[in-house]
């Protein structure tokens, strides 16, 4: 008898090879598609692949192009995006999307194959230290050295990916680990650290408090962030509720763009260092400040000495190494951004109400009447503004998705383009990873095969990770990349302007692609615009095709993006676009050598 | 202030540094001491001590102890940091809790002559 015993365990269902383990849990976790690039040390886990049907794989033609595949998809679903690459140089290829998804909060999970556990730091082939190499760029990684712990080591992975601040991890399988038989169990509680216990209901004094402070604000804003949006839907849904309940103005981080519509009456525009007048002149002389799953990060206070110096400031965040780290907060609140919003209106509701605030909205009034993102009309040249004006006019009734790329287009697209639901609007925020939205769209295509998914990009950001429109092609994803292309790295060629003493040191692109015939070589369809008059027709065109596009937008070369709050100053101190000539971006820039 | 031509606003602190010794709790797993030690290179935080050992065998637990300074904020900022790592159990402000014991070892090497 106990000579059968062994012969038995290999055929209960639970005995697998680690390859076959990697699979399985991929479907137990609910895992639909995958983005990868095979190679030597991941063979077993492809050999799985091709054995099923119920995880299907989508093949790039760079390890980067996967991971922004996959934060497309995360972002736009709100589900985990997952990831396969080999050792090596596949994964150091994958540490640029790791690092973007630990700036943004976006769950992934990415599997990479490893040399044999006997092999590890013998400088064997295609290895590297990726558990090393990924330490500070993963929300937690692992290296799995024995089978019987794979399968913990993969529920815990998707645990700690979606859960708490969502964030990258890595889980680093060698190869004789997918080789091995183990035993494989299901997703269970205990395959999780007890260490690990995110918070996500917040402190009930902390919460009565902040509404007595909402309610009885004279001056109050709501600023959030990605924190609603990585919260889902029914975050976006509260946070809207909320703003209709006490009729308070509301602005948004880069990030969190659509939690509130952009058409919603209390609606700012975006703050920060291209945001709108009124959101930073209303960040700057609030009384009492609502942040919402953002962070205070650079880009958005400006100077941090004169950030909003007379208001209370009230931080809803997941993540308690958030709080405090820039700005002060008065009332600090660890919690999901659902639970937390849900909470405070309940109490609200309870026992308060909408104050009177209409002579703060007179003053928002009228600094909105100095209409921050006027641009002056051109029948001669396609303004990028312009561009994305009509863009917006013709997209806007329909399922639309947005991915961008880095650089100036990327915030006239914040600027232009306005959302009106969460999870719409794909970019890089805290990395600002050029290259990143041409693949992102690629990942928002596959999870929603039927919408209008729009990379608008630059001439620069788009070369970057090009390749991907043969993975377009390949897997009949008709995404759209609509270039802004007035052959410079704009944003680069801007700051070497205004801070450089217009030195154009290597920010122009002597030498760019035919784009029509760029994308016509990978089997797509080219369109190029230069005229005002044709783009709305071109636009037509663009989105009726069924195939991927490269839209060669050509726009006006010199053209910069205001409004802008220029280094070291404060929210008050912005530069308007209709203001910004030569003196006035002098005297705004006077502290650098730039325009001396 | 004067500001140089960057992208970034640059900005002096003035505030004091404080001393401040962490009692870390933490999973006795492989690469538990890279996170931590890389927490701190990372992101520019000072060690001026550490001590790592294992603490209790059959929970597979260790007690990392370090002495660090910082500004008030960056202290707070530390704990946070380390404490948001998935196999850190527990971080304890000694500085702050009190009831610690602190005691320097000396060993000295004396060259006895007749």
């Amino acid at each position: 008898m106990s000579d059968a015993k062994p012969q038995e365990s290999r055929d209960l269902p639970n005995q697998m090879t680690g390859a076959a383990m990697i699979v399985r849990a991929l479907a137990d976790h609910g895992v639909k598609h995958i983005f990868g690039y095979p190679g030597g040390a991941v063979l077993p886990i492809y050999d799985e692949i091709f054995q099923q049907e119920e995880v299907q794989h989508i093949l790039v033609r760079h390890e980067q192009g996967a991971g922004h595949a996959a934060e497309g998809y995360a972002r736009s679903t709100g589900l985990p995006g997952v990831v396969l690459v080999t050792s090596g140089p596949g994964a150091t290829n994958m540490v640029t999307p790791l690092a973007d998804a630990l700036m943004d909060s976006i769950p992934l999970v990415c599997i990479t194959g490893q040399v044999p556990t006997h092999l590890i730091g013998n400088d064997a082939f295609q290895e590297c230290d990726t558990v090393g190499i990924t330490r500070p760029c993963t929300k937690h990684n692992w290296l799995v050295r024995d089978v019987n712990d794979l399968a913990k080591v993969l529920h815990e992975a998707f645990y700690v990916a979606t859960t708490g601040r969502p964030g990258p991890v890595v889980v680093d399988v060698p190869k004789d680990v997918q080789f091995a038989t183990g035993t494989y169990h299901p997703p269970r509680k205990s395959d999780v650290h007890v260490s690990y216990a995110p918070r996500v209901k917040g402190d009930a004094t902390a919460i009565r408090k902040a509404v007595s402070m909402l309610a009885g604000a004279k001056r109050p804003i709501i600023y959030s962030g990605g924190g609603v949006i990585n919260a889902g839907v029914a975050a976006s849904k509260l946070l809207r509720e909320l703003v209709e309940v006490t009729g308070f103005p509301i602005t948004s981080t880069l990030m969190g763009l659509g939690a509130y519509p952009a058409s919603g009456p209390n609606w700012l525009g975006m703050l920060g260092m291209h945001g709108t007048y009124e959101a930073n002149m209303a960040m700057h002389d609030c009384d009492v400040m609502l942040c919402v799953g953002a962070r205070f990060d650079d880009r958005i206070t400006g100077r941090t000495d004169a950030f909003s110096p007379n208001s209370k400031k009230i931080h809803i965040d997941i993540d308690p190494s958030s709080i405090n780290k820039n700005i002060r907060v008065d009332v600090p609140i660890i919690g999901d951004c659902a639970n937390v919003l849900g909470d405070i209106l309940q109490v609200f509701k309870a026992e308060a109400k909408k104050p009177a605030i209409d002579p703060w909205w007179f003053e928002i009034n009228r600094w909105r009447a100095r209409n921050s993102l006027a641009f002056k009309a051109n029948n001669d040249v396609i303004l990028p503004q312009y561009a994305i004006q009509r863009l917006y006019e013709n997209t806007k009734h329909l399922d639309t998705y947005i991915t961008t790329e880095v650089g100036q287009h990327q915030m006239w697209a914040a600027q232009f383009y306005g959302f009106e639901e969460p999870h719409r609007w794909m970019t890089s925020g805290g990395l600002g990873t050029m290259g990143y939205g041409l693949p992102a769209a690629l990942g928002v295509q596959v999870a929603h095969p039927d919408s209008l998914v729009i990379d608008i990009g630059g001439d620069a950001s788009v070369q970057m990770t090009m390749q991907e429109m043969s993975a377009a092609v390949q897997h009949d994803l008709p995404i759209k990349i609509f270039i802004l292309n007035n052959q410079y790295m704009g944003m680069v060629r801007q700051w070497q302007q205004l801070l450089h003493g217009n030195r154009l040191s290597h920010s122009y692109s002597e030498a760019l692609p035919d784009f029509v015939k760029l994308a016509e070589a990978y089997g797509g369809v080219g369109l190029q615009c230069s005229k005002p008059g044709d783009l709305d027709g071109a636009i037509k065109e663009m989105i009726k095709v069924r195939k991927p596009v490269l839209f060669d937008c050509r726009v006006a070369n010199l053209e910069n993006c205001f409004p802008m709050i220029p280094s070291g100053k404060a929210h008050n101190e912005m530069l308007l676009p209709l203001e910004a000539n030569d003196e006035a971006t002098a005297k705004a820039f006077a502290g650098g050598k730039a325009l001396v | 202030m004067e500001q140089p031509a960057s992208a970034y606003f640059i900005e002096e602190r003035h505030d004091p540094n404080e001393t401040h010794t962490l009692s870390v709790l933490v999973a006795n797993e492989p690469g538990v001491l890279a996170r931590v030690i890389g927490l701190f290179s990372g992101r520019g935080y000072n060690i001026e001590s550490l001590t790592v050992s294992e603490t209790e065998s059959d929970k597979h637990v260790s007690r990392i102890t370090i002495v660090t300074t910082g500004t008030p904020m960056v202290i707070t900022q530390i704990k946070h940091q380390l404490d948001r790592m998935i196999p850190v159990h527990r971080v304890v402000d000694m500085t702050v809790a009190g009831g610690s014991i602190e005691r320097e070892l000396a060993m000295v090497k004396l060259r006895a002559s007749n």
